[in-house]
């Protein structure tokens, strides 16, 4: 008797998104920035705080190598020509900065509760700077900061995009699949939330948040209340789709053999339509990513003392950087990268959750 | 299939496309191609060649009768000029209509150029009497507004009649136009003599009439703002149509009506006797304003040209990177206000290859400083406030030299908040105190005043057992001294010494509103450290827009009725304003007037950080007769008005 091979539905779609190049080249790389994100503290060479007044747009130095003292650079020292204005930084050749890894350094605690001190490269004297990114306009360090600002990046923004799924997908769902009064209050809640005007109730935000809270726990509540509005466009789609979906000989099918709704609902219909919810977030996650410091005028957004990459290039975007201290865009390149990297994950999921899509054999 | 791969494809460039965005964000700009300037015309012309156009066609009559009998002499700083060109500016709000401060400014009076007093202006003589009562001008013969409408004093005595004496617009009168709370009597004599007389003397008055923001006010053309002036229609018929025409322009009374149409910088059919006039007002759907010059103006240089010699103004509408980066492309031809100062060493580098230079004038108001609200909602932190003690500690404890070398290359001016030598009031040595850091004076300090107790994250105990924690108030600028920055450089000094700060940086509105209901610790805010006599608000509570005791400036604005009344230290403080403001002598006001700084000094009221080093002044290098020594840049001198743009030409 011929064995019958049996595969679920997470199986087969595991197996074509393995075949899908560039969306594993995405996932290997968000691997690689969530656990960059989780040990920032142990691969970052300094710590949060960590500033020098003598290196206020230090520019990226280059570590030299010699027998002798191993990997090194030149103390520098800062100075403003009155003149010029220029940032003119001269290097102490007659001393040596020597760098080495898993060297002791400023204190952090990982994951929020592991101590510890040593960091995977910097300096070999605590007292020392150095600066392979270049410093920003306070004279701290930018290689440090892009590490520190992952944490947030990578985190606080996706709780929103996480909430807006869940409402999306439920109130949605709920009002597609079950029609009739459900679906009438369902809408016209959303329309009531829809058409609410953003501004003004920022505005007001702006000023009911009490002022003694830091900035990261002011963005996560608006972040929070933003996604319990932001949630009415997908509920709208999916719901558009469970009516379409709802009317089709398969689900017929199941619900005359009596299948329990909840099954009918996450495996005969969610699968039809998981690629446009994946899409949809793949997308809103940048999305998150950029507007961390759009609200910043109103004192809502992120803005330092949190490190970010929104806030880290909020800096940047000045003529001033522009002209004269064109690293700090460096972390643009971070948030590219994690743009691309969960646009491509997202696109193979898509492919590959897609029962009707091509077949890749 | 064709479509997914255009579709993943597009899904990468999206990624790329982001990125490249960031990056170029800054690089775009406004959408409104720029005029080059012009220069040129025949030297022998005594009017432009736009003005000798229009009087050949014959809409306009002869320039010997737009002039005034004795037009006003404006000798060229350093050579007579030729007609012509487009002096091309840029702000970053429409909001703002300091360019008619600076470029459409006319009163009976101006500032010298020294501004230390007052000379003629479309006053032909101007006498202030003894004991600072009477202040006689004599209006020159032959003026005519704009449209060609002769102004006489008669314009102005109806000016402090019909709007400074209407309770719509000021429920009691200003400060400037006060005679202890009514209005100063006013009387002509033959039509050109005009004199303000007050019972109470007022000292100030003639600064007043200097500032280019107030002495406009008493210049209005009543023959056209009378249509919109209620008090002014002689009968009921009249009246309401007044009122109809402000519901109809979509007002809610004719005052609001009436405000608009006298606005110089939104209505361009409102007659004006400033140099320029706007033509094309920035807008909602326009993105620049324009301005052209009043072919009236009543000023001539030595040879007999009539000023300006500039014929229009162009004023884009930028945002802050955006108009930078035009400074630093040589596109705009003189610009002060509203440069970034952070964005200098840009100007420096480009200046020569664009045609413009950098000048370095004195910055008026630019101390970045922290004032402690002395009018405290909380009682226990009115008591630690008014405790000198803890002020001088929160002072000791900055580490400013660090603030200074980060933020301002070590170029910046550390100083308290008060006069400057360059002003009668200061006493040799103010503005030093308490500036160095000394983290052990400032904790031993906050132990004598009682905050000895600490929880355990190391922040002291108020009396009440809460933890001394303030929070910062203030509008976040980068285009002077970094706020953000500096105050987040506050907040770290200040917990070594177990003092905790909160940033909260807030929009203009929020900020004035958080002000006026007294509900703030600390207020961040740049002060200006000279000719704050035009506006004592800064270092005396005289009303409730007081930066640090605004419950007490309201009390005092309020003569007691409202607020809360200060303490001693605080009314002597208001009574030596009063002693001020009513001098019968200038020794008398002057003498005040450093008793007021001397008392900040010692107090330290008003906690002062740093101050830029200079005001960057991006000037075309083809535009003549800027000053070239320093002079300060603050609205009280009308800001590039100080340099009397009516002389700038392009060579």
């Amino acid at each position: 008797m011929a064995t019958v091979e049996r595969a679920s539905q997470r199986t087969l779609i595991w197996r074509r998104f393995r075949k899908h190049r560039l969306a594993m080249v995405g996932l290997w790389l968000l691997g690689l920035m969530y656990a960059a994100a989780a040990l920032a503290g142990f691969l970052a060479p300094f710590g949060k705080d960590s500033h020098s007044s003598d290196h206020a747009y230090q520019p990226p130095q280059i570590p030299s190598f010699s027998f002798e003292h191993g990997f090194y650079v030149h103390p520098t020292a800062g100075r403003t020509d009155p003149e010029t204005l220029e940032q003119v930084f001269t290097e102490d050749t007659s001393r040596v900065v020597e760098l080495g890894f898993f060297v002791k350094g400023d204190p952090y605690t990982l994951l929020g509760f592991i101590p510890g001190d040593v960091h995977l490269f910097g300096p070999e004297d605590p007292g020392e700077r150095f600066y392979l990114l270049g410093a920003d306009r306070t004279g701290a360090d930018l290689l440090s900061k892009i590490f520190f600002g992952s944490q947030i990046s990578l985190s606080i923004g996706l709780v929103g995009v996480g909430m807006s799924l869940v409402l999306g997908l439920l109130l949605g769902g709920v009002s597609g699949y079950f029609g009739g009064w459900v679906d009438l209050v369902i809408q016209r809640v959303i329309e009531f939330i829809m058409s609410i005007p953003t501004l003004p109730l920022w505005l007001g935000l702006a000023a009911a948040i009490p002022p003694q809270w830091g900035p990261l726990q002011t963005y996560f509540i608006i972040t929070v209340i933003l996604s319990l509005l932001g949630w009415t466009s997908l509920a709208r789609v999916i719901r558009g789709r469970f009516l379409q979906v709802r009317g089709e000989d398969h689900v017929l099918a199941a619900q005359l053999d009596g299948v329990p709704k909840s099954r009918i609902i996450f495996r005969h219909m969610l699968p039809s339509f998981a690629s446009h919810v994946i899409a949809t977030v793949s997308l809103s996650v940048p999305t998150m990513i950029l507007a961390e410091t759009s609200l910043s005028f109103l004192g809502l957004g992120l803005r330092a003392p949190a490190i970010s990459w929104g806030v880290l290039l909020q800096d940047a975007q000045s003529v001033r950087t522009v002209v004269t201290a064109p690293w700090l865009m460096m972390p643009a390149v971070a948030v590219v990268l994690a743009v691309v990297a969960f646009n491509f994950v997202g696109d193979g999921l898509r492919d590959s959750a897609d029962p009707y899509g091509k077949r890749s054999s | 299939m064709a479509t997914n791969i255009s579709r993943r494809t597009l899904f990468g460039y999206g990624g790329a496309l982001t990125g490249v965005a960031l990056l170029g964000v800054a690089c775009t700009g406004g959408e409104t191609p720029l005029p080059p300037p012009v220069s040129g015309g025949d030297p022998a012309a005594l009017e432009s060649p736009m003005l000798a156009q229009r009087v050949k066609a014959g809409t306009l009559p002869p320039l010997d009768q737009r002039l005034p009998a004795k037009p006003m002499i404006v000798k060229p700083l350093q050579e007579a000029g030729r007609f012509g060109g487009t002096l091309r500016r840029a702000q970053t709000s429409a909001a703002s209509d300091t360019v008619t401060v600076a470029f459409c400014a006319a009163g009976l009076v101006e500032w010298t150029l020294d501004i230390k007093g007052a000379q003629p202006s479309l006053a032909e003589s101007y006498t202030r009497s003894d004991d600072n009562r009477v202040y006689t001008f004599v209006v020159r013969e032959g003026l005519k507004w704009s449209d060609g409408q002769p102004f006489t004093a008669q314009d102005v005595a109806d000016s402090i009649q019909h709007f400074f004496g209407n309770k719509l617009f000021n429920v009691q009168p200003p400060v400037y136009m006060s005679d202890g709370g009514k209005l100063p009597k006013v009387d002509i004599k033959d039509g050109r003599t005009l004199t303000i007389s007050f019972e109470e003397p007022s000292a100030m008055f003639e600064k007043f009439m200097c500032h280019p923001g107030i002495s406009i006010q008493l210049v209005k053309p009543w023959h056209y703002l009378k249509q919109f002036h209620i008090d002014l229609a002689e009968t009921e018929d009249d009246k309401a149509k007044v009122e109809a025409a402000a519901k109809a322009a979509g007002f809610d009374s004719w005052d609001m009506y009436f405000l608009d149409r006298d606005d110089i910088w939104k209505n361009p059919e409102r007659p004006v006797m400033g140099a320029y006039i706007v033509t094309k007002p920035a807008g909602a759907q326009s993105g620049t304003a324009e301005f052209e010059r009043n072919p009236y103006y009543f000023k001539t240089d030595p040879d007999g040209r009539q000023l300006p010699y500039i014929d229009k103004i162009q004023v884009q509408m930028l945002e802050q990177d955006a108009l930078d980066l035009r400074a630093a492309n040589g596109d705009l031809d003189f610009q002060a206000q509203f440069l970034g100062y952070s964005t200098t060493q840009v100007y420096l580098r480009n200046a020569e290859a664009r045609g413009f230079k950098v000048l370095r004038w004195e910055p008026g108001w630019s101390l970045l400083s922290i004032n402690p609200n002395l009018s405290h909602k909380d009682p226990v932190l009115r008591k630690l406030f008014l405790d000198k003690r803890v002020r001088f500690a929160l002072s000791h404890a900055i580490n400013r030299e660090e603030i200074n070398k980060t933020l301002l290359g070590g170029l910046g001016v550390l100083r308290q908040p008060v006069s400057t030598e360059a002003e009668p009031y200061y006493t040799q040595g103010d503005g030093d105190t308490a500036l160095a850091f000394d983290l052990a004076k400032a904790n031993a300090l906050l132990d004598e005043a009682g905050l000895t107790e600490r929880d355990a994250a190391g922040t002291r105990l108020r009396p009440d057992g809460k933890p001394f924690e303030l929070v910062i108030t203030f509008i976040e600028d980068n285009s002077e001294v970094p706020r953000t920055d500096a105050f987040e450089a506050v907040r770290r000094h200040w917990a070594a010494a177990g003092v905790k700060l909160a940033l909260r940086p807030v929009d203009k509105t929020l900020y004035a509103e958080v002000r006026s209901s007294n509900d703030f610790d600390l207020d961040g805010v740049g002060t200006p450290e000279n000719s704050w006599d035009i506006e004592p608000v800064w270092y005396v509570p005289t009303a409730s827009n007081s930066h640090f005791a605004p419950a007490y400036g309201n009390w005092y604005a309020s003569k007691g009725k409202a607020g809360d009344e200060p303490p001693a230290e605080i009314k002597e403080l208001m009574d030596l304003w009063d002693t001020m403001a009513t001098a019968t002598s200038d020794q008398e006001r002057i003498e005040a007037g450093k008793k007021i700084m001397t008392a900040h000094d010692r107090n330290l009221y008003i906690i002062g950080i740093v101050r830029l080093p200079f005001q960057p002044v991006v000037v075309n290098a083809k535009l003549r007769n800027v000053r070239d020594d320093k002079p300060p840049m603050l609205f009280h001198y009308g800001r590039e008005g100080v340099t009397k743009p009516e002389q700038l030409y392009f060579a």
